[in-house]
């Protein structure tokens, strides 16, 4: 996806005109790209759901495009080098490809699911360590109380308003979620680096939740 | 099944964040099989995580890593799948990721003897003391009395236990922190099955269970 340059003319006098001219045949191209943002986001749940239902390569391919660049950020956030993030983010969209008949969107949007998964190759490579998760199939699971059509419309609404609500958080609670979740450092870790005490960092946590919780839940 | 107590919070985030150390998660992933509600809880933690791997600037990929990723897709295609578990692979007490620690059932493990009322086995060590053990005390007994130099968290599987701070059911999960002294003892009826995670050695009250102590590392 290349963005149209801006490109002005630094002649100004007989070639002003053209210069305009180009200033707004960009801006027209620019409009409909932002309004398509703004109104009409890409439902990424549904083309995931393409690929779970179908092996529809045309939507995994785009669901790459978006998404794969965003892994290798993500992964590069632990100061490796870019070659092991590319092997790393190969791998991860391997592993969305072959589960993604495990994908449920009624339970979680597609940015969320894509991120576990990043989440837990990452957690394997570089802490050399097991990540002990949950199985959905495991008979002792505690049911889940019965989803309804109105959960699943919350859940999708949830994900479209949960970047607003992130953004609105104070800069001091948006600052520990980002390093508690981009960067593999524990709460204790956390506190080090910004020369606070443990329990502010656990009450900035919970308050930043606690906040995004409130605000989804009184949409309803 | 209702769960009355649950564990701390900060460590539902942490887990679902991808910072928790193993000892801890290997709790958290064992509670949330047993608990709807911190279940969703994680699902809202890992929703933010989510989003936030959306709003990350992204980076530029190599000119093949498509190419390179659809490689990796064909070879896995080719090996063979791996057996889907059926209903005899899992375990009634065992939550499958704790069952994938202790690769067998409860009444197949090398249960080792931890004082006079008490077996254990030892599951995870981690790099900071951290250490997560099943713990099985016998119907009617109690464990020694004692204090803590760092949290402790017990979460029962089966049969249930009592101490100071009240009963403790399947699926409940007591937090001790420093300030807490107890005794934890199996109620009548069955032993009690826990899975426990501390991050420092226990303080007993008793002179003699300090002794034993330097002989088993708890």
């Amino acid at each position: 996806m290349t963005r149209p340059e801006l490109s002005i003319n630094p002649y100004i006098g007989s070639d002003l005109l053209k210069s305009l001219t180009s200033l707004w045949i960009n801006q027209a191209l620019q409009k409909p790209i932002q309004n398509k943002q703004a109104t009409d986001p890409i439902d990424w749940s549904n083309v995931l759901g393409r690929v779970a239902d179908v092996g529809d390569v045309e939507a995994f391919k785009s669901i790459f495009e978006y998404f794969a660049p965003r892994v290798k950020a993500y992964i590069m956030r632990l100061d490796c080098d870019s070659l092991v993030a590319e092997e790393l983010t190969q791998e991860v969209m391997s592993i969305v490809w072959r589960k993604a008949k495990q994908y449920d969107s009624s339970k979680a949007a597609a940015s969320t699911w894509i991120f576990t998964i990043a989440r837990n190759l990452r957690i394997d490579t570089f802490r050399k360590e097991k990540r002990p998760d949950l199985d959905p199939y495991d008979p002792s699971l505690a049911p889940d109380p019965d989803i309804s059509s109105e959960d699943v419309v919350f859940a999708k609404q949830k994900a479209a308003r949960l970047n607003t609500e992130i953004r609105k958080l104070p800069s001091e609670q948006r600052q520990v979620l980002h390093m508690s979740f981009y960067d593999d450092i524990s709460h204790a870790e956390i506190a080090n680096q910004l020369n606070l005490p443990l329990g502010t960092v656990k009450s900035r946590i919970r308050l930043a939740f606690q906040r995004i919780k409130n605000s989804l839940g009184e949409e309803l | 099944m209702i769960i009355n107590y649950h564990p701390p919070e900060d460590l539902l985030f942490a887990y679902s964040a991808g910072d928790l150390a193993e000892a801890w998660s290997l709790m958290i992933a064992t509670h949330v099989s047993l608990c709807s509600s911190c279940r969703h809880q994680m699902f809202d933690a890992e929703a933010i995580g989510g989003s936030l791997i959306e709003n990350i600037t992204p980076e530029l990929l190599e000119n093949d890593t498509y190419e390179k990723t659809l490689a990796i897709v064909k070879n896995e295609e080719q090996l063979a799948k791996p057996e889907l578990l059926s209903q005899s692979d899992y375990s009634d007490v065992l939550p499958y990721p704790l069952l994938q620690y202790t690769g067998a059932d409860i009444d197949d493990l090398p249960w080792k003897r931890l004082g006079k009322d008490a077996f254990h086995i030892p599951l995870v060590k981690g790099r900071n003391g951290e250490l997560a053990r099943l713990l099985r005390i016998q119907e009617g007994k109690a464990v020694p009395e004692h204090g803590h130099n760092g949290t402790e968290l017990t979460m029962v599987l089966s049969g249930s236990f009592s101490d100071e701070n009240g009963q403790f059911v399947r699926g409940d999960v007591e937090t001790a922190d420093i300030d807490v002294i107890h005794q934890p003892s199996a109620d009548a009826g069955e032993d009690c099955i826990c899975l426990v995670v501390t991050d420092a050695p226990l303080e007993f009250t008793s002179p003699l269970a300090r002794l034993f102590q330097r002989f088993v590392n708890i």
